[in-house]
């Protein structure tokens, strides 16, 4: 491979962890909205059960009536968290990979435009809003999934109560919120391992981009 | 480099384009390599007589641009340390998913 075809992959790869980081950048943009649309569901559900379920009369032909108001509540925290899901994923997919590639096909001078137009500043700010966007993602999405896996283990107990099981005590209330953290450690567990490595990545690109932009910034190209 | 202004520092990619295309041919006329290099004809003029100031080009008795040994080398000098300070990169790449 010649100099010149050396550099122009190099400076492809750049471009392409650039592409990369926009996606991350738009978890932080829309980071806002996936918490609200969480958020949202959850007190819906929440005022829904506490205004009417938890009022309903427990004799037999309301228990049934009970079980299915419940059933049909329990569907807006979840679907609000799906939908908040699919809201995220539509947007970091939505980000455009690939812009400069027909600069870059030009050779060895597109490689060197590319490389003197970015934004050097522009691009670290993006990282480190990307990284930051990205991390309170996943604790959000965490959370997110607590609740609904303390929902759902609530209202089973409660089920259990309807047909003469023992309500439970603050102790029991505890287990329950116990077991639900313990079962979203497990789904999610792997989760954060993935994201603080995928973080610490974009860490080391910070550095090297950091390096690279003063050299950039040093070299003065004069003839 | 502005049209309007020859002796301001001139635009890196538009040297870089026009030496390519003067390696590539070696020995082109202006009309030719304005087409090659994609610059317009007047913008190529103003770069010319900066590369001749810099003998980084001659222009031969019959109108031909030719490169020099010193814009040859110049241009090298470039990819190198371009390839110094990028090549020893290794830009991890990761993915986020949702």
């Amino acid at each position: 491979m010649t100099e010149e075809n050396a550099v122009v992959s190099k400076v492809g790869e750049l471009m392409e962890a650039l592409d990369n980081i926009k996606k991350y950048s738009a978890f932080a943009v829309h980071l806002r909205r996936f918490a609200t649309i969480l958020g949202a569901s959850i007190v819906a559900y929440l005022t829904l059960r506490i205004t009417f379920i938890d009022y309903l009369p427990e004799t037999q032909p309301h228990r049934l009536l009970s079980i299915g108001i419940t059933l049909a509540v329990l569907l807006i925290p979840i679907s609000g968290f799906i939908i908040g899901i699919l809201y995220v994923s539509s947007k970091v997919n939505s980000v455009k990979p690939g812009l400069w590639r027909e600069e870059l096909a030009q050779g060895f001078p597109g490689a060197l435009k590319i490389l003197t137009d970015l934004d050097w500043n522009r691009t670290m700010d993006e990282i480190s809003v990307g990284k930051l966007g990205y991390l309170i993602y996943g604790v959000l999405k965490s959370v997110g999934y607590w609740f609904l896996t303390y929902f759902v283990l609530d209202r089973l107990v409660y089920f259990l109560t309807l047909f003469g099981g023992k309500q439970l005590s603050f102790v029991g209330n505890f287990l329950v919120v116990a077991l639900s953290l313990i079962i979203v450690f497990l789904i999610v567990g792997n989760d954060f391992v993935r994201r603080y490595k995928e973080v610490n990545s974009l860490d080391m690109l910070l550095w090297e981009l950091r390096g690279l932009s003063l050299e950039f910034k040093r070299t003065e190209f004069k003839a | 480099m502005s049209s309007n202004e020859p002796s301001s520092k001139p635009d890196l990619y538009v040297i870089a384009r026009i030496i390519k295309v003067l390696k590539e041919k070696n020995r082109v006329n202006k009309t030719a390599l304005a087409t090659a290099s994609g610059i317009a004809y007047d913008r190529l003029q103003k770069y010319l007589e900066w590369m001749l100031e810099k003998d980084f080009v001659k222009i031969d008795e019959e109108g031909y641009v030719k490169l020099t040994k010193t814009g040859a080398q110049v241009y090298d000098d470039l990819v190198e340390w371009i390839l110094k300070n990028v090549g020893k990169l290794t830009f991890p790449r990761p993915k986020p998913r949702v």
